[in-house]
């Protein structure tokens, strides 16, 4: 066949960053990213960026090391390079702190960020509610700069990107040969998928740039994150709501949690409040379809439900997507030599 | 009873400070004077990036080890403070480098999770195959020299912008003892060929991204003589020079090129960072910090000197133990005059 065109939908971490893999590895092909919001304003640009994974409960452990040790090799080479404060891509250390005992002494992610290691009893007495801890170092990125930075790189290669809704896959069919849906939460509506829920998360971005430790308590509700610019206070975990807004009372109770944990952020200047739609999955849908109606073919890659864990697994989704994606492609070209004969 | 104390860097406003508070309520006469010829931000605890974080070996010398650690543990007790923004107090996280395996440092119990570097983290260094990982402190001069001067007003302590020649121009007129706490100019007040000056310069960049300090060694270039990359909380300081002997305060040309082409290597990322300024300051080196009494004939009366100098590269890390030091020996003198009536401590 021809140049395989293929249609990325959803450019937040994912969407772009599956792009990306898509053109590393079939620079033959031709990759168009389609999405209703690009950055600042997808569910990615709310995010921290933190590098420490959410564990999926139907998705095999061994598969979410793999994803999890694929993106941290791959940001911690950049991190190192160059290009780091364009990609907004930085190493930060501290704490996760514990008042009750943890489920797991190690999680399946301890050896792959740097120096994992049991808190010292120094360390906890700044933490007189929490009795158990956790020190390493990790990765993060910041957005917009790293979906910048990633549009860019898109840009290089010569991937065109549009500002377009798609509200059904088949419009697709016929422009392109191949579509990858990375739509997030857009996926319930788009494909149906009635297993894809929301977790809403509602964070403060602070002006606090004496903070350059990172605290987080182990129940996942309260966190410290420091960024390039502001530091991400956080936050929520409401299952099931859509709402975007801020919620003022939300606003102050994030605040005073961390204030908790870390007393100097009562300093905090500018503070900025935004919203996120987690699109959690009990496992994350990476994963080949065949689309079919009335004797057309639609092959489809899905990449999405990456729930609170987008950033710290996105590469390594990226990578199995971009491979499902030329599995489409042999497939394509085995039934058009098929076809020919 | 007036105390005159000679300088307004971290060590003379500390000791100023420490002494009011444990003695103010006791000597209801006591009145403090603080005379210098540069007040923050220019004097040379302004200039340094703020971390605390002594030499590598104490050669020995105990005493300084302790002081160090009474300082740590100060500041670590005043981070919780509403306090600790103002005085530009925080914990920051970083990494020693060196080429080859070395003795774990004196002060490895006072830092936070001191540990070696696994060779993972290695790897972010090429041309290191050591190190040591701990959480410290960061005291920046530009934050706390402002806070101590403004509890030192708020206490009625007098400040006087006057270049001191002498122990007895300030000591006239009811001064019963002077802190000497004039840095790399104590030689100017009494000569004293043991205290040197180290030259320092640094680089001041805006790199935000950088969250770590990281300090390499060179174990025969000697400290601070090696790279190293300190993040404060507006900017992020470039340095690695320590020149014995050398009095210029002027920025070099060779010494920038030094910095610059050294941290970059050290931090690739750093390439991209926009320079901000440059400074160059003198570390006030001794082989062990001077901290005593001396009498000194005063015109017709004894006086009293405390000295406090020679802390070099490590003042603000040693600042808080020398001026609790300092406040004893002034406890001391002031029994010897019997302006203590009772000693503090709990009546029986």
């Amino acid at each position: 066949m021809a140049l395989p065109k293929v249609a990325v939908v959803g450019a937040g971490v994912i969407g772009l960053s599956t792009a990306l893999c898509i053109t590393e590895t079939c620079p033959s092909c031709s990759v168009t990213v389609l999405s209703d919001q690009f950055s600042p304003n997808t569910t990615s640009d709310v995010a921290a960026g933190m590098l420490i994974p959410h564990t999926y409960p139907d998705t095999p452990i061994h598969r979410q090391k793999q994803w999890f040790k694929e993106t941290f090799s791959y940001l911690f080479a950049i991190s190192n390079s160059a290009e780091a404060s364009e990609a907004g891509v930085h190493l930060v250390s501290g704490w996760q702190v514990f008042k009750s005992p943890p489920k797991e002494e190690l999680p399946f992610w301890s050896d792959i960020v740097l120096g994992f290691r049991p808190m010292s009893e120094a360390e906890l007495q700044k933490f007189p509610q929490h009795r158990f801890g956790q020190a390493f170092t990790t990765l993060k990125c910041d957005c917009p700069p790293y979906l910048l930075w990633l549009e860019k790189r898109l840009k290089a290669t010569g991937t065109q990107m549009y500002t377009r809704k798609v509200a059904d896959l088949w419009e697709l069919q016929g422009e392109y040969d191949i579509v990858v849906n990375c739509t997030g939460m857009g996926a319930q509506q788009l494909v149906g998928d009635k297993q894809l829920f929301p977790v809403r998360g509602q964070v403060l971005k602070v002006h606090a740039p004496w903070v350059k430790l990172f605290i987080r308590d182990g129940d996942g509700l309260t966190y410290i994150y420091p960024g390039v610019h502001r530091v991400t206070l956080g936050g929520t975990r409401e299952k099931g709501s859509w709402s975007l807004s801020p919620d003022t009372g939300t606003t102050r109770e994030i605040f005073d949690r961390c204030c908790s944990l870390e007393p100097s952020l009562q300093g905090a200047q500018d503070i900025e409040v935004k919203v996120g739609l987690r699109p959690s999955r009990q496992c994350v849908r990476v994963q080949r379809e065949v689309l079919s109606q009335g004797g057309v073919k639609l092959p489809v890659v899905h990449n999405y439900g990456h729930g609170a864990g987008g950033f710290s697994v996105h590469r390594g989704t990226a990578n199995e997507a971009a491979h499902l994606v030329g599995e489409c492609i042999s497939a394509l070209q085995g039934s058009s030599l098929g076809a020919k004969l | 009873m007036r105390v005159a104390v000679i300088g307004a860097g971290v060590i003379g406003l500390s000791s100023a400070l420490c002494i009011h508070e444990q003695f103010h309520g006791l000597v209801p006469s006591l009145e403090l004077e603080i005379y210098a010829d540069h007040f923050t931000p220019h004097t040379t605890s302004d200039g340094a990036a703020g971390l605390w974080q002594p030499y590598l070996s104490d050669h020995g010398n105990l005493q300084e080890t302790l002081w160090n650690k009474e300082t740590f543990d100060y500041l670590l007790g005043q981070l919780h403070s509403p306090a600790a923004k103002e005085m530009g107090l925080f914990l920051i996280s970083g990494y020693n480098l060196f080429t080859e395996p070395v003795p774990d440092p004196s002060w490895k119990n006072i830092v936070l999770g001191f540990r070696n570097l696994t060779p993972k983290e290695l790897e972010l260094f090429p041309g290191y195959s050591y190190g040591w990982f701990n959480t410290a402190l960061m005291l920046e001069g530009r934050s706390y020299l402002p806070w101590l001067t403004n509890r030192l007003t708020q206490k009625g302590v007098k400040f006087f912008h006057k270049k001191v020649e002498s122990f007895q121009e300030v000591s006239g007129d009811g001064v019963d003892v002077v802190l000497n706490c004039s840095g790399m100019r104590a030689g100017h007040l009494q000569p004293d060929p043991e205290l040197q000056p180290g030259r320092g310069q640094i680089i001041k960049v805006l790199a935000p991204w950088v969250k770590h300090f990281i300090i390499t060694h060179n174990l025969k270039s000697g400290i601070y003589n090696s790279p190293y990359i300190i993040p404060g909380s507006e900017f992020t300081v470039l340095g690695g020079i320590y020149q014995h002997g050398n009095w210029s305060e002027e920025n070099s040309a060779k010494d920038h090129k030094s910095i610059w082409d050294s941290c970059c290597q050290l931090l690739p990322p750093l390439q991209k960072a926009k320079i901000v300024g440059e400074w160059s300051g003198l570390r006030p080196a001794r082989p062990s910090v001077r901290l005593e009494r001396e009498s000194i004939r005063l015109g017709n009366l004894q006086g009293e000197v405390i000295h406090n100098y020679g802390h070099g590269g490590f003042g603000i890390t040693i600042h808080w133990g020398c001026a609790m030091a300092a406040a004893r020996l002034f406890g001391s003198i002031l029994q010897e005059k019997k302006q203590l009536v009772t000693p503090p401590g709990p009546r029986l």
